[in-house]
C-alpha cells in the first residue's frame, strides 16, 4: 500500500519534449471533443496532407509562445526523483480542466491508439485516437477501456528483489553488465513486438553480445495465419481486413469483431454496412460458422454451429460449392484455378454452405471470407484461396509485411527456449513481460526447467507465479508510464508517451535491454529520442501530439500457389472426423491470455455473451448438458490426454453440440481475490479457474475425446456423493424475453414492406392528468441503433471508468448487486433451445419524461432538469430504493455496501474521475447522460457566449463505441443526429406504450438481413 | 335472535341465547378482583425471570445484528436489484398490521359498545403500541442512509427542502407516529385508574412513589370519572380512523408504484382486513397462554375467544377473497406483465410460499365457521400461530414475488435473505416478548376498572332480574 502518492509529474528532465505536451494540450481538446462530429466520412479532412505522410507544423503563434514559456520553465525542473511544485502554474494547465494526450497501447505486439485524459498529472480515461487507424472513429474495446486499471492496480509490483531481498536498480545494472562475454548462455523470452525502438536494441544487443538469444511468446499468437501465408503466399505476411467494403461476410470461427489489435477498426468497418436509415440503405449480410458463441456470431444473419474442428471441412465443402459454380467466376479465377478445382466438385455441401457460396459468388469483390486464428493452417489457406477465386483479395483482404518482428520465425515460440533449458544451456534468462509459468504449454513443464537457469531476471507489472520463481523482479511499466513506440496491424508508427511518472518505480523492457548492450544510464525517452533523431523537431512533436507517424505498409502483391491450394484442400480432406467430446480453447475476451488477470474492472464486467463474471466455466450446449447429465454450477472434472482440470458447468444456447468451450486466462495464481466475506472471516480464493493445464504445444487450441466425470463430495450425515457446486456470477440469469416488446426487430425485407412496423409500440398512451409537462430550451437525449450494436460492451468499461463505478467483489455480484450503470442485456431471438440468436441491449437509465422513480422519492433525491435528464441528487439520497423498485428499466444501482472503501488503495483513488462524486454507502445512483460533460460545455458556451455546439458533449459510452451505435445529443435541436435518429420510423422507446413513460434513450429497432434462401 | 335482543347484554341469560358463556364469570367483591389482578405487578407470575432473561438475550442478539447492519450497510441482507425490498419492508407490514387489532379492540369496540373488550383491551394496546415500536425498526434501518431518516418528515430545514408529497412514503412516516401517538396517549388514559390503584395498594414505599407519579393523583371521585369517561370515548373517536388510515396508506407504498402485482387499487381495503386479521391472531396467540399462567379464565372467558373467532372469520374472508379478485382482476387486465407476475407467482421459484398463503389463509378463516374450534383454546391457539405465519408470508410474497420479476426479463433476479435477516426478524419477536413481559411485570394488564365496572354491571342487571322475578314469582 501507498502512503502518499506525490504530485505525479511527467519524468521530463529537460525542455525537450515537453513542448510537444504543450502542443498536445492546446489539441487536446480537439480530440477528445471535436471529433465527435467529423468522424466518419469526413474523417480526415483537416488533417488530409499528414495522411500523404507529409508532417504538418499546426504550432499556431500562441502555441510556440506556449512552448517557449513550458520550455524555460520546465528547463528549471530538477532531475528524475523530485516533484515539481507549481511555483509558477504550467500555461498550459488549467486546475480543473483535463488534457488530453495521444498515446498507445500495445495489444499483442500490435499498437492501437490511445487518447488518455489527463487531470493535472492524472490520467484517468483512455479513448480510441480517432485518428489512428485502429481505432478510428475513437472507438475503443473493454480492454482499452479498462487499461486505465492496470495502471492503478494496488497488486502492482513495487520494489526490485534480487533473491529474497530488496535490491536497487544500479545493483541490477552492475550485474547485468557484467559478465556476458559472447552472450552465450544468455537469452531474452520477450512478448512478441513491433516496436521499432525494441527492435533496434534487440539487434544492438544481438551485436554486442552474438551469442545471446532473443525468443517471442504469446500464447495466444496466431501461428497458424502465419503458416498458412508461408506455406500458401510463399511468404509469411499478414492479412489485413477491409469490412467496409464487404457485403456478404463468411467468418468461419472468427472473432473478428473483438480480435485484439484489429477488433476496434474491423467493428467500425463492419458497421457501415449495418447503419440502415431508411428503406433505400442497403445492408451486408453476415454468415458466421462456428461452435463457441462469439461476438460475431450472436448478432449474425445466419449462424451455424459447427465443432471448431469441422471448420476446414465446411471450408472445403464451400470451396467445393463455388467450384460447381465456377461459371460465375471471374474468367481469370476460373482460367486458373478451374482444373485444379474439378474433382473438388462431387463433395457434397450442406444447404446453409450453399446459399453463402450463392452469395458469395453474386457478390464478388465485396465478399469477404474470415477464419479464425485458432484454425488449422490449411483452413487458412481455404479461406485466402476462396478470397482470390471470389475477387476478393485486394479488395476486401490484402496482405501486409508482418508487423511484429520475426513474426512467424523460429524466434517465436517457447520450444526453442524450452529445448535450451532442459539442456542446461540457459545461464540466464531475462524474461521481459511474458508470464510463462502460467501460461506456457503444460508439456514443456516450464517450472521445472525455470529451475535449471541459475539466473533469471523478471520484468513486469506484477509480481506473477513467474517473477516468484526468478532469482530477480523488476517491476514493470504500464504503457501510461513509459516512453516507446510501435506499429498498428496495417503498420502505422505508433507513439507511447508517458501521462504520468512511474507510480512504483519500475522500468521498461528499453532499459533493461540497453543495460544489457552497456547503456550506463538507460532512459527509455532519450533512447526513443535518439532512435528517431533524424525526425524533424516539427514533425517529432506533432507526431507526439497526434501519437503516430502517419503511413500503413502497402499491400504485398501476393497469390495462392496452386501446389499450397491442393495440399490444403487434401489436408482439409483427409482431416478425420473428430469423434467424442471435444474442447476448445480460446482467449478470453476479458481476460485475453491472462494478462488482465488482475483487472477489477474486466474480471467484473460481465461476458458480452453469457454475463458471467468473476470467473469462468465450461460453456457446452444445453443438449450437450443433458446428454452428460451436468447442471449450471456443477464443477466436472474435465480431462483429456492425461491432464485434467475441475471447473463448473455453464451451459450456454448457441453452442455447437459435444463441445466444450475454455477461457483462457482465468485462475492466474497471481491474483488471489477475496472470495467470501463472512462476519468473522474472509476466504481468499482463485478467480476462475486456469485451463492452461490442458494446453499442450501440438494441441494449442482444440482437444479432442475429452472426458467429463462428475466430482462429488461426501455429503454429510449420510455419507452419499453429492453434486460439488460453484456460484457463477451471472449478471443476468434470464434472457428470455417473454415475448414481450422490448428488443424489436423485423428482416431488412420486412422493414422494406413495412417501415413502420414499430408503430404498434409507440401509440400515445392516454393520460389522466392532461397535458404533459412542456419542455422548453435545450433538451438531450439519445438514440442507440440496435442494428449496429454488436455487444462488444466497450460502452460499458467506458461508462465505469468516467463515472467512477465501483467494483463489488464476486459475492455481491452473484447477489445482483452489480453497480454497472450500462448493462448490455442479451436476449434469446427465435428458435429454441440451442439454435439462437442472442441479440444486445444496451440499457441504461432511460431519463423518461415521466419518470417513474421520480414521483416515489419521498425526500426529492431524484428529479427531473429543465432540459429533460432525470437527475439523482446524492446527498439528497437516503436511500429509500423506491426509486428502484419503480423503475421498469432496474438501471438503478444501489451502494448495499460501501463499494467505494473510503480506505481503498491511494492508487485507485487517483484513478477516479474529479469531475464524478464519488458515492457512499447507502446512496442510489444510475445514468446521468455523463451530466458532467454536458455541465461542463454548458460553462464553457456560457463564457464565449454561445449556444451548445452539436457534438460538444458525447458521452463516455458513445466515444466507446466503435460502431458509433450510440448517439446522444439535443433532441430540441431537429438538425441533430439525435433528432434525426428520433424521426426514423423504427425508433421506439422500450416500455413506451405500456407505461407512457416517454423515455429520451430511443432505439432503433434491429435489422438483419437474412438470405431469402435460408428463411423458409 | 328475537328472544336475545329482550335480554340484558351481559346477562348469562343472554350469553346461552348466544351459545356462549358471558364475559365475566367472577362475582368476587370489587375488593378481591382489584387485589387479585394487581397480584402479578406486585409478586409476579411464575417463571417471568427465566422468560425474561431468554427474550431479553434475544432481544441483545437483535440489537447485535441491527448494530452490524447499521455500521456496515444493509448489503448484509439478501436484498439485491431487483429485489431492493425484501424481509425488512415484511416485518414492517406484519408488525404494523399486528398493531392493529389493538386499536380495533379499543376504539372500534369502545364506540360500538362492546362490552366484551372491557377485559383485554389493555392487553391489546399493549400489543399495538410494542408492535408498532418493533415495526418502526424496519423502516429505519432498511434505509441505506438510516441517519438521515428525519428527512422525510415535514421539518424546517435550512435548506428549504421538504419531502415529496407526491410519495407515499412521507405519508406512511406521519401515519405511523400519529398512530403511535394516539395508542399510546390512549393506552395511557386508561391505565390511570388502575395506576391508581396500583398506588393505593402497592406493598412498598418505592412503588407506591412510582405508581403515584404516573397516576397522575387520580382521586376516583364521581367528577375525575366523568371528564376521564368523556376523553376516553373522544380519544376512542379519534383513534377510530386510524385503524383504517395507517394500514391504508402503508398498502400506498405498494399501491402507488406501477409494479406489476402491487399497482393495484384493492390495496387499502385488503390491507386493513389483513391487519386486522393477522392482529386478532396475535392477540389470541398472547392471550391464551397469559390466560392459562395466570388463570384468568373467569375474567377472559370463553366468550372473547368466540368473538375473535368470528371477527377473524370476517376479516379473513375479506383477505381471501381479495387474492380471488387479484388474480381475476390480473388476468382481467389483459396486461401481458400482470399475467406475467400472477404466472410467476403461482409457478415460478416462490409458487411454495403462494401456495402456502392460499393454503393457510384459506382454511384459518373457515375453521372459525366451527364452534367447538371457536371456542377450543387449544385449537385457536394453533390457528392464531398458523395466521402469524400465514401473514408474514404473504407481506413476503406481494413484496419479493412482484420485485423479481418485472418489466425487463434481462433484469429478474432471485433473492434469498442471509442470516441477518433472519436474526432480525427473530430477534424483533424476542424483543417484542421482551416489551410484553415487562409490561405484564408492571403495569396490569387486565383493566381492573373496566372488570369491575363489568361486574357491577352483570350483578346490578343480575339482582334487578332477581327483584323482577320475584315481582313476578306471584304469578308464576
Amino acid at each position: 500500500m501507498v502512503d502518499r502518492i506525490r504530485l505525479p509529474i511527467h519524468p521530463d528532465s529537460d525542455g525537450a519534449d515537453l513542448p510537444a505536451r504543450a502542443v498536445a494540450s492546446d489539441h487536446g481538446h480537439d480530440h477528445g471533443h471535436d471529433h465527435g462530429h467529423d468522424h466518419g466520412h469526413d474523417h480526415g479532412h483537416d488533417h488530409g496532407d499528414f495522411d500523404d505522410g507529409d508532417m504538418p507544423s499546426s504550432i499556431s503563434r500562441r502555441g510556440f509562445l506556449e512552448i517557449v514559456g513550458a520550455g524555460l520553465l520546465v528547463a528549471c525542473e530538477p532531475p528524475r526523483g523530485e516533484i515539481l511544485p507549481y511555483s509558477r502554474q504550467p500555461r498550459e494547465l488549467t486546475p480543473g480542466k483535463p488534457q488530453v494526450y495521444a498515446t498507445s497501447m500495445m495489444e499483442g505486439g500490435q499498437a492501437v491508439g490511445v487518447l488518455a485524459t489527463s487531470w493535472s498529472g492524472r490520467p484517468t480515461k483512455l479513448d480510441g485516437n480517432p485518428d489512428h487507424p485502429a481505432t478510428l472513429g475513437g472507438g475503443s474495446s473493454i480492454r482499452l477501456q479498462s487499461a486505465i486499471y492496470d495502471l492503478y492496480d494496488p497488486t502492482r509490483g513495487r520494489t526490485i528483489r534480487h533473491g529474497s531481498q530488496g535490491a536497487g536498480w544500479s545493483l541490477f545494472l552492475a550485474n547485468a553488465r557484467g559478465g556476458f562475454q559472447s552472450g552465450k548462455g544468455l537469452h531474452f523470452l520477450l512478448e512478441p513486438t513491433s516496436s521499432p525502438l525494441l527492435i533496434q536494441q534487440i539487434q544492438a544487443v544481438r551485436g554486442k553480445l552474438p551469442e545471446a538469444r532473443f525468443h517471442f511468446y504469446d500464447p495466444v499468437a496466431p501461428t497458424a495465419r502465419l503458416d498458412a501465408t508461408r506455406a500458401a503466399l510463399g511468404k509469411i505476411a499478414t492479412p489485413i481486413h477491409h469490412l467496409d467494403k464487404a457485403q456478404v461476410i463468411a467468418a468461419f470461427d472468427s472473432d473478428f469483431l473483438m480480435e485484439p489489435a484489429v477488433g476496434i477498426r474491423q467493428a467500425r468497418d463492419f458497421a457501415t454496412h449495418r447503419r440502415v436509415r431508411s428503406t433505400a440503405d442497403g445492408m451486408s449480410r453476415l454468415y458466421v460458422a462456428e461452435g463457441e458463441v462469439s461476438v460475431p456470431g450472436a448478432i449474425a444473419d445466419h449462424r451455424l454451429r459447427a465443432r471448431p474442428s469441422e471448420i476446414p471441412s465446411l471450408l472445403l465443402s464451400l470451396l467445393a460449392e463455388v467450384a460447381r459454380g465456377q461459371g460465375k467466376l471471374a474468367p481469370k479465377q476460373r482460367a486458373a484455378w478451374g482444373a485444379s478445382l474439378g474433382p473438388l466438385q462431387s463433395r457434397p455441401a450442406p444447404p446453409w454452405i450453399k446459399v453463402l457460396a450463392g452469395d458469395l459468388l453474386a457478390r464478388q469483390g465485396s465478399g469477404l471470407v474470415l477464419v479464425g486464428p485458432r484454425q488449422p493452417p490449411e483452413a487458412h489457406v481455404l479461406g485466402y484461396l476462396l478470397n482470390t477465386l471470389l475477387g476478393n483479395t485486394t479488395v476486401t483482404e490484402t496482405f501486409i509485411e508482418p508487423v511484429i518482428f520475426e513474426e512467424g520465425m523460429e524466434s517465436h515460440g517457447l520450444a526453442p527456449l524450452a529445448t535450451a533449458m532442459s539442456r542446461g544451456e540457459v545461464s540466464t534468462l531475462v524474461i521481459l513481460g511474458c508470464d510463462p509459468l502460467y501460461d506456457a504449454p503444460a508439456d514443456l513443464d516450464f517450472a521445472r526447467l525455470l529451475t535449471k537457469v541459475p539466473t533469471s531476471i523478471y520484468l513486469g507489472r506484477h509480481e506473477n507465479v513467474t517473477a516468484q520463481a526468478c532469482t530477480w523482479y523488476l517491476p514493470g511499466l504500464h504503457f501510461l508510464e513509459q516512453w516507446g513506440d510501435g506499429r498498428a496491424y496495417d503498420g502505422t508508427l505508433s507513439l507511447i508517451q508517458p501521462l504520468i511518472r512511474p507510480l512504483f518505480g519500475g522500468h521498461s523492457p528499453n532499459e533493461v535491454l540497453a543495460a544489457f548492450s552497456g547503456d550506463p544510464a538507460p532512459d527509455d525517452r532519450l533512447l526513443l529520442r535518439a532512435l528517431y533523431g533524424m525526425v524533424p523537431t516539427a514533425d517529432w512533436q506533432s507526431a507526439l501530439q497526434h501519437g503516430f507517424f502517419s503511413g500503413s505498409l502497402p499491400p504485398l502483391g501476393l497469390e495462392v500457389s496452386p501446389g499450397a491450394a491442393s495440399k490444403a484442400i487434401a489436408a482439409a480432406a483427409a482431416a478425420p472426423a473428430s469423434a467424442g467430446l471435444e474442447v476448445a480453447l480460446r482467449p478470453d475476451y476479458k481476460m485475453g491470455a491472462g494478462e488482465f488477470g488482475s483487472n477489477d474492472w474486466l474480471i467484473e464486467l460481465p461476458d458480452p455473451i453469457t454475463k458471467l463474471s468473476w470467473g469462468n466455466a465450461a460453456q457446452m450446449s444445453l443438449a450437450t448438458a443433458k446428454r452428460l447429465g451436468v447442471r449450471k454450477n456443477e464443477i466436472i472434472d474435465l480431462a483429456q490426454g492425461g491432464r485434467s482440470i475441475q471447473i463448473p458447468v455453464l451451459p450456454t444456447q448457441g453452442m455447437a453440440d459435444d463441445l466444450i468451450s475454455l477461457s483462457l486466462g482465468w485462475g492466474n495464481g497471481a491474483h488471489p481475490r477475496e472470495e467470501e466475506h463472512g462476519l468473522f472471516s474472509a476466504k481468499m480464493a482463485l478467480v476462475g479457474v486456469d485451463a492452461y493445464p490442458l494446453r499442450t504445444t501440438a494441441a494449442p487450441w482444440f482437444l479432442p475425446d475429452a472426458a467429463v466425470a462428475k466430482t462429488s463430495r461426501q455429503a454429510f450425515p449420510y455419507a452419499s456423493p453429492e453434486p460439488v457446486r460453484e456460484v457463477l456470477a451471472i449478471q443476468q440469469t434470464n434472457i428470455d424475453m417473454q415475448d414481450r416488446p422490448i428488443l424489436l426487430g423485423a428482416t431488412l425485407e420486412e422493414f422494406r414492406n413495412n417501415p413502420n412496423f414499430v408503430a404498434p409500440h409507440n401509440d400515445p398512451v392516454p393520460d389522466l392528468y392532461g397535458d404533459p409537462w412542456k419542455y422548453t430550451g435545450q433538451q438531450w437525449g439519445m438514440g442507440i441503433d440496435l442494428t449496429t450494436c454488436i455487444g462488444c460492451s466497450a460502452c460499458v468499461s467506458a461508462c465505469q471508468a468516467e463515472n467512477n463505478t465501483p467494483t463489488v467483489g464476486k459475492i455481491n455480484a452473484f447477489k445482483g448487486r452489480e453497480m454497472h450503470w450500462l448493462r448490455i442485456d442479451r436476449y434469446q431471438l427465435g428458435g429454441s433451445d440451442d439454435d439462437v440468436r442472442l441479440m444486445p441491449q444496451p440499457m441504461m437509465c432511460q431519463h423518461c419524461e415521466k419518470a417513474p422513480c421520480e414521483y416515489v422519492c419521498p425526500v426529492n433525491a431524484t428529479v427531473h432538469s429543465p432540459d429533460g435528464l432525470n437527475e439523482m441528487v446524492y446527498n439528497r439520497c437516503i436511500g429509500t430504493r423506491f426509486c428502484s423498485n419503480n423503475c421498469p428499466y432496474k438501471v438503478r444501482r444501489f451502494n448495499f455496501l460501501l463499494y467505494n472503501d473510503t480506505h481503498m488503495p491511494e492508487t485507485l483513488k487517483m484513478s477516479k474521475n474529479p469531475n464524478v462524486t464519488v458515492r457512499g454507502r447507502g446512496v442510489m445512483e444510475k445514468c446521468t447522460y455523463c451530466v458532467q460533460r454536458i455541465r461542463t460545455a454548458e460553462i464553457d458556451a456560457r463564457i464565449d457566449q454561445r449556444h451548445i455546439r452539436e457534438g460538444e458533449v458525447r458521452t463516455a459510452c458513445q466515444v466507446a463505441c466503435p460502431t458509433e451505435a450510440i448517439v446522444f445529443g439535443l433532441v430540441s435541436d431537429p438538425d441533430s443526429p439525435v433528432s434525426q435518429i428520433h424521426g426514423l420510423s423504427r425508433v421506439y422507446g422500450v416500455l413506451q406504450h405500456e407505461l407512457g413513460t416517454e423515455p429520451r434513450t430511443r432505439y432503433l429497432a434491429v435489422l438483419h438481413n437474412p438470405s431469402p434462401e435460408l428463411e423458409s | 335472535m328475537d328472544q336475545a335482543e329482550e335480554l340484558g347484554r351481559e346477562s348469562a341469560e343472554y350469553a346461552k341465547a348466544m351459545d356462549g358463556p358471558p364475559i365475566l364469570l367472577t362475582r368476587a367483591s370489587e375488593a378481591a378482583i382489584t387485589r387479585r389482578l394487581l397480584a402479578p405487578i406486585f409478586r409476579g407470575g411464575p417463571g417471568w425471570k427465566l422468560a425474561f432473561l431468554i427474550t431479553l438475550g434475544g432481544s441483545t442478539i437483535c440489537w447485535l445484528a441491527i448494530l452490524y447492519t447499521v455500521v456496515t450497510g444493509i448489503g448484509t441482507w439478501g436484498n439485491n436489484i431487483p429485489v431492493a425490498w425484501a424481509y425488512a419492508i415484511t416485518n414492517f407490514v406484519w408488525w404494523i398490521g399486528i398493531g392493529h387489532a389493538g386499536t380495533f379492540i379499543s376504539a372500534i369496540l369502545l364506540i360500538l359498545e362492546q362490552s366484551w373488550r372491557n377485559s383485554i383491551n389493555r392487553f391489546a394496546e399493549a400489543m399495538t403500541l410494542f408492535a408498532i415500536i418493533q415495526a418502526g425498526i424496519f423502516p429505519v434501518l432498511h434505509l441505506g442512509r438510516p441517519w438521515y431518516a428525519y428527512w422525510i418528515l415535514p421539518y424546517p430545514a435550512t435548506m428549504r427542502v421538504w419531502p415529496n408529497y407526491r410519495s407515499a412514503l412521507p405519508w406512511d412516516a406521519a401515519a405511523i407516529s400519529t398512530y403511535f401517538t394516539v395508542s399510546l396517549v390512549f393506552w395511557y388514559l386508561g391505565l390511570i385508574p388502575d395506576l391508581a390503584s396500583a398506588r393505593d395498594t402497592a406493598p412498598t414505599l418505592t412503588k407506591r412513589r412510582i405508581y403515584g407519579i404516573f397516576a397522575l393523583g387520580w382521586r376516583g371521585s364521581a367528577r375525575s370519572w366523568r371528564h376521564y369517561q368523556m376523553a376516553y370515548l373522544i380519544l376512542g373517536a379519534l383513534a377510530t380512523p386510524l385503524v383504517l388510515s395507517v394500514h391504508s396508506v402503508v398498502s400506498l407504498d405498494f399501491a402507488i408504484a406501477q409494479l406489476p402485482g402491487w399497482h393495484s387499487t384493492i390495496f387499502p381495503p385488503y390491507f386493513v382486513s389483513g391487519a386486522i386479521y393477522s392482529g386478532f391472531a396475535m392477540v389470541l396467540t398472547l392471550m391464551i397462554p397469559v390466560r392459562r399462567i395466570f388463570k384468568l379464565h373467569d375474567i377472559v372467558t370463553v366468550r372473547h375467544l368466540e368473538a375473535m373467532g368470528k371477527l377473524i372469520l370476517v376479516t379473513g374472508s375479506v383477505v381471501y377473497y381479495t387474492y380471488v379478485v387479484e388474480l381475476f382482476i390480473g388476468w382481467y387486465s389483459g396486461s401481458e406483465y400482470e399475467i406475467g407476475t400472477i404466472q410467476a407467482r403461482l409457478f415460478g421459484p416462490y409458487a411454495w410460499i403462494t401456495w402456502t398463503v392460499f393454503g393457510l389463509n384459506f382454511l384459518c378463516p373457515n375453521l372459525m365457521w366451527f364452534k367447538s374450534i371457536r371456542q377450543g383454546a387449544i385449537w385457536m391457539f394453533v390457528v392464531s400461530i398458523l395466521i402469524n405465519i400465514a401473514m408474514w408470508l404473504e407481506r413476503f410474497w406481494l413484496i419479493v414475488t412482484s420485485l423479481n420479476r418485472d418489466f425487463l426479463p434481462s433484469s429478474w433476479h432471485i433473492y434469498k435473505p442471509t442470516y441477518v435477516d433472519g436474526t432480525i426478524i427473530i430477534g424483533t419477536m424476542f424483543f417484542f416478548m421482551f416489551l410484553f413481559l415487562l409490561f405484564l411485570r408492571f403495569v396490569p394488564f387486565i383493566p381492573i376498572s373496566e372488570t369491575k365496572e363489568i361486574r357491577h354491571l352483570l350483578v346490578s342487571e343480575e339482582h334487578k332480574r332477581e327483584r323482577e322475578r320475584h315481582a313476578q314469582g306471584i304469578d308464576r
